[in-house]
C-alpha cells in the first residue's frame, strides 16, 4: 500500500519536490511547471523516459477529430535544429544509430512518446523529448506522406469489424463529450488536414507545464534532474493550457443502435455499456461485471454463447479513460442464431446474475487481478506504460491504490453496477452484418 | 539476472535467476511434430483446450477456479507441432500451482462432452479465418514455399475441419502421451528459492522419455526460378495484405545465418523505424503503415523462409509492391553500406540489452532459443557473431539467399480491381 516519505536529500535547486508515494517521487520544475516522476531500479542498466502531455483526441474540435494522433505522427520528424544540421528527426535517428525501443501512442486523454535504451544514452534522449517539444516543422514536405500513412493507418484497423463498430457506437453514444470519436479520427477529417490545424494545436499543447516526464530505471536521482532542467529550463510554459473545459454528457434516454453493413461473412453484435472514468470504484466494479461475463471458462457468456456454439468469439474492451467512456462486449456469432436473438440473450444473462455468482467469484477475480498486476510491473518499460493511465486519469499516485480499491468492493455494489450497465439509458447497440 | 542452460536425460532446461523475484514463470514445451495431416493437424489444436477441461476430480470450471484463488495461471497453446504450457504464478503461491499443474498433466480427462464443445468451438475458430487476410497471405507463401512433409506448411483450414468430425477420444489421449513421454525443454524464471521449488517438482514429474518424434532429416523447402504471384480475395477488408518472401536454406549451425540476418535486419528491422523498407516505403513515400522482414522457423536442425509483412491500400498496391521489389533489388546489387554495417552492430547489440529489464522477457526469450536448440552460452556466441561479422559476408549472404526474381507475393484482400495488375509481378523484371 501507499507510504508517503520523506523529501529526497538530493533535489536539484531547480525542482521542488510535490510527493512521494511507493517507489515513485514527483518533482516540479519550478520555472515552468514540467512535472517528473522519478523512480530508481538499480542493476538494469536500463533506463526508461516516458514524457505523457495531457492532450488527446477529447481536446479536438469538430472536423478536426484525429488531430492529435496526426501530431504525434510528426513529432517523429525534424526540427528546426534537425534541419539545420540536415539531419533526420532526433528520435528516428536515435533509433537508427542505437537501436533503443522507442514509440508513442495518443488515447483520449493524453498522448504519450517513450524510449527505453542503456542508462549512457539519458542525456541525449532528454534533449530529444525537450527539442520536439517546441521545436518539429510542420511543413507539407513531412506532413503529405505521413497523412497518406495514418490513412493507411485508419484502414488497416477499419478492416476490422470491431473497430468498425467502435467508430460508429461512441459518435452515437456521446453527443456532447468528446469521447464520441475514435482516437484516430473519422477519415474524412484526417484526409483534410493541413498544417496549420497541426501547428495550432502542437503551439498550445505541447508545453512543459501540460507534460508529465517519467524517468524509471537504472538512474540516480540528482543528475537525472540536472539533465532534465539543463535541456527543460528554458522553455516557456503556457498559462491556458491548463483549462480543459469541463463537458458533460446529456443524460441518455433509451437504447441508441447503429447498423453496419459490409461484403464477407462475419456477423458481429456489440453492446456498449456506459460506466464511471477510471481510476474509480465504478470503474473497476465494471471490470469485474465484464470478467464475470467473459473470461475464462467459468464465466456465464462464455458457457452460455462460446460453449453451446451460438457464438465463435467474445471479447470485451474497457478503457481506462477519466471520463464516463462505454466498455463494450464484442460477439461474433455463428449460424445458429440472430443478432436480435443474442442481444436478448446477454441482456436476460446480465439482468439474472445472481448474488451466488457473483459472491464466488469476486474474491477471485480480485485475487487475479492483482497478481496481474504485478506481473504487469515486471519491467521499467511496463510500468511507465500502467502509469500513463494514472497520469492522464489526474493523480499518478492511485497507481498504489489499485489492490485497495478492489478489495473494498462488494458483492452488492458489482450487482448494482452489472444492473446500471445494461439500463436502457446506459446502452448502445452495435449489429455488424455481412452481406 | 544469472541465466543457466544444462541438459538431462529426459528435458532441457534453462534457469533465470533475478534475487527477490516476486513472480514464478514456468514454460514447458514438446516437440510432438511427426506428421501434417488434416487429422494430425486437428488433434493438436483441440488438445490445448482438451487438456485443460478437466483434471482428476476438478471439471473444466472448477480447475479454472482454483487457479483464480491463487491468482496463477496455466496455458497451453501449439505452434508448428510443438506444444506449449506456460505456467505464471506468484512465488507466495507457487507450491499450491504445481500441484495443480501435476494434477493437469497426470489426470486430464478427455470427456467425450468436452471434447464435442471444443470442437464446435474450433469449428467457429476456423470459420473465421475465411476473413483473416493477414493469416491467408501468409499460409499461402509457407505452402507455396513447403510442402506438406514440412512443418511450415500449414493444413488448409477446409480439410481440418472435414477432418475433426471423425476423431476420437482415444486419439487425444494418444497426443496427451506424446507430450508426456516427449522430450522436454523447460524454462523456469524466479527467485532462487522458486526455482528450486519449480525444478524438485518437475523432477518428480518429468521421469521418462520414451518418445523422439522430431525427424532430424532437414525438410528442405522448394527452391524458386522464377516470380510467383498468389491472390486471395477477402472483401470485407480495406487494405491488401501481403506476405512476399522465400525460401532460406539455413539452420543456427550454418555460418552464412548470422550475416544474412543481419542484412535482413538493415533491410527491415523487425519493428520500429530503422529499417530501410520503413524509412522508404513508409516515410518517404507514405505507402504503409507498417513493413518489416524477418526470419522464421530456422532452428539448429531445421531450416525456415524469409518474409516481409506489409499491407496497402489498394490504389497503393502496384506502387507499394513496386517500392518493396526495389528495396531487395538495391540491398542484393549494391548491399549494406558502410554506415549501415556500423549503425546496426550497435542495434542488434542495444535490442539485446533491453530484454533483460524483465525476467519474463528474459524467460521467453531464452526458452525459444533453447526450443530451437541453442543453449544459452551457444545463443550468446550466435549474437556474438552479428559483432563480427564482416560487411563483405553480409552483402555475399544476402545475394545468394535472397534473390528478387525468384520470390512469393502472396497477397489477401480487396483485390478484385488490382488482381491483373499484381498477377503481372510474375513477369516483371
Amino acid at each position: 500500500m501507499s507510504k508517503l516519505l520523506k523529501k529526497p536529500a538530493t533535489l536539484s535547486k531547480h525542482f521542488t519536490h510535490r510527493k512521494t508515494v511507493g517507489s515513485i517521487s514527483e518533482y516540479v520544475l519550478t520555472k515552468n511547471g514540467l512535472r517528473v516522476l522519478y523512480k530508481h531500479i538499480p542493476g538494469t542498466g536500463v533506463v526508461t523516459t516516458n514524457i505523457t502531455y495531457l492532450v488527446g483526441a477529447r481536446d479536438e474540435q469538430p472536423g478536426e477529430t484525429g488531430v492529435a494522433h496526426m501530431l504525434e505522427h510528426m513529432l517523429f520528424k525534424p526540427t528546426k535544429q534537425d534541419l539545420k544540421k540536415k539531419l533526420d528527426a532526433g528520435a528516428t535517428r536515435f533509433e537508427r544509430e542505437v537501436g533503443a525501443v522507442l514509440n508513442a501512442n495518443t488515447w483520449k486523454d493524453r498522448t504519450t512518446y517513450y524510449f527505453s535504451y542503456g542508462v549512457e544514452h539519458f542525456s541525449r534522449v532528454v534533449g530529444i523529448e525537450a527539442d520536439r517539444m517546441r521545436e518539429v516543422v510542420l511543413a507539407d514536405k513531412e506532413f503529405l506522406p505521413e497523412r497518406t500513412n495514418v490513412l493507411s493507418e485508419f484502414d488497416m484497423y477499419n478492416g476490422d469489424p470491431q473497430f468498425a463498430l467502435s467508430v460508429a457506437m461512441t459518435a452515437t453514444a456521446f453527443y456532447s463529450h468528446p469521447y464520441g470519436h475514435e482516437t484516430i479520427g473519422f477519415r474524412e477529417d484526417i484526409a483534410a488536414y493541413t498544417t496549420d490545424k497541426l501547428q495550432r494545436f502542437y503551439n498550445h499543447f505541447y508545453r512543459p507545464n501540460n507534460a508529465v516526464l517519467m524517468v524509471l530505471g537504472d538512474i540516480e536521482l540528482a543528475p537525472a534532474l540536472e539533465e532534465i532542467f539543463a535541456h527543460f529550463g528554458e522553455i516557456a510554459p503556457e498559462p491556458a493550457v491548463e483549462l480543459r473545459p469541463v463537458i458533460i454528457e446529456p443524460a441518455q434516454e433509451g437504447i441508441r443502435r447503429i447498423e453496419i453493413v459490409r461484403p464477407g461473412t462475419t456477423n458481429v453484435l456489440a453492446i456498449g455499456m456506459k460506466h464511471p472514468g477510471f481510476p474509480s470504484s465504478g470503474w473497476y466494479e465494471t471490470m469485474i461485471v465484464l470478467k464475470l461475463l467473459v473470461d475464462g471458462p467459468d464465466s456465464i457468456l462464455q458457457k452460455k454463447l462460446i460453449d453451446t456454439g451460438l457464438a465463435a468469439t467474445i471479447s470485451v474492451s474497457q478503457e481506462p479513460t477519466k471520463d464516463e467512456n462505454i466498455a463494450t462486449i464484442f460477439i461474433t456469432l455463428t449460424k445458429k442464431t440472430t443478432a436480435e436473438k443474442m442481444e436478448s440473450l446477454v441482456r436476460k444473462l446480465v439482468a439474472e446474475l445472481t448474488m451466488d455468482f457473483i459472491q464466488k467469484h469476486l474474491k477471485t477475480i480480485v485475487t487475479k487481478t492483482v497478481s496481474e498486476e504485478i506481473f504487469n510491473r515486471d519491467s521499467s518499460l511496463d510500468i511507465a506504460a500502467e502509469l500513463t493511465e494514472y497520469v492522464a486519469a489526474g493523480d499518478w499516485s492511485q497507481y498504489f491504490e489499485t489492490e485497495k480499491i478492489l478489495r473494498s468492493i462488494t458483492g452488492k455494489q458489482v450487482k448494482q453496477r452489472s444492473q446500471a450497465l445494461i439500463a436502457p439509458n446506459a446502452l448502445t447497440i452495435g449489429n455488424y452484418k455481412s452481406i | 539476472m544469472h541465466i543457466k542452460t544444462t541438459t538431462h536425460e529426459h528435458y532441457a532446461l534453462s534457469e533465470i535467476t533475478k534475487p527477490y523475484a516476486a513472480t514464478v514463470t514456468l514454460h514447458i514445451t514438446a516437440d510432438c511434430y511427426s506428421e501434417n495431416s488434416p487429422a494430425r493437424t486437428a488433434l493438436l489444436l483441440l488438445y490445448p483446450d482438451l487438456v485443460l477441461s478437466g483434471s482428476g476430480l476438478y471439471s473444466r470450471e472448477e480447475f479454472q477456479h482454483k487457479l483464480d484463488e491463487l491468482g496463477s495461471s496455466i496455458t497451453i497453446s501449439e505452434s508448428e507441432g510443438r506444444i506449449s504450457i506456460t505456467m505464471a504464478a506468484l512465488a507466495e503461491k507457487l507450491k499450491p500451482t504445481l500441484q495443480l499443474l501435476e494434477i493437469l498433466l497426470t489426470k486430464p480427462t478427455f470427456k467425450a462432452s468436452e471434447q464435442k464443445r471444443a470442437t464446435q468451438t474450433l469449428k467457429n475458430s476456423l470459420e473465421l479465418f475465411k476473413e483473416n487476410a493477414r493469416g491467408i497471405a501468409l499460409s499461402a507463401l509457407r505452402n507455396s514455399l513447403f510442402s506438406n512433409e514440412s512443418r511450415h506448411f500449414d493444413v488448409p483450414p477446409a480439410d481440418v475441419e472435414k477432418a475433426l468430425t471423425g476423431l476420437s477420444t482415444l486419439q487425444l489421449k494418444q497426443i496427451h502421451a506424446e507430450f508426456m513421454n516427449a522430450y522436454w525443454t523447460i524454462s523456469v524464471g524466479g527467485n532462487e528459492a522458486s526455482l528450486m521449488v519449480v525444478l524438485s517438482a518437475l523432477k518428480k514429474l518429468k521421469t521418462a522419455s520414451v518418445l523422439t518424434l522430431i525427424d532430424k532429416e532437414i525438410v528442405l523447402g522448394t527452391e524458386k526460378t522464377s516470380r510467383q504471384v498468389l491472390l486471395h480475395e477477402v472483401k470485407s477488408k480495406q487494405n491488401i495484405e501481403l506476405s512476399i518472401g522465400g525460401h532460406m536454406p539455413l539452420t543456427f549451425t550454418d555460418s552464412d545465418l548470422p550475416a544474412f540476418l543481419f542484412g535482413l535486419a538493415v533491410l527491415g528491422k523487425w519493428g520500429g523505424f530503422a529499417g530501410r523498407l520503413m524509412s522508404t516505403v513508409r516515410e518517404k513515400e507514405g505507402l504503409t503503415y507498417t513493413i518489416y522482414a524477418r526470419a522464421d522457423g530456422i532452428t539448429t536442425s531445421e531450416v525456415g523462409y524469409w518474409r516481409i509483412l506489409t499491407f496497402f491500400a489498394p490504389k497503393d498496391v502496384v506502387q507499394g509492391v513496386t517500392s518493396t521489389l526495389r528495396e531487395i533489388e538495391s540491398i542484393v546489387d549494391k548491399g549494406i553500406t558502410k554506415s549501415e554495417f556500423e549503425r546496426f552492430k550497435t542495434i542488434l547489440k542495444t535490442g539485446e540489452t533491453l530484454v533483460f529489464d524483465s525476467l519474463n522477457n528474459t524467460t521467453a526469450l531464452v526458452h525459444t532459443n533453447l526450443v530451437y536448440g541453442l543453449q544459452w552460452e551457444q545463443y550468446k556466441a550466435f549474437r556474438q557473431a552479428f559483432q563480427t561479422v564482416t560487411q563483405k559476408e553480409i552483402n555475399a549472404a544476402l545475394r545468394k539467399y535472397l534473390n528478387p526474381q525468384a520470390l512469393v507475393i502472396s497477397a489477401a484482400g480487396p483485390i478484385a480491381t488490382v488482381q491483373k495488375d499484381l498477377s503481372a509481378f510474375a513477369r516483371k523484371k
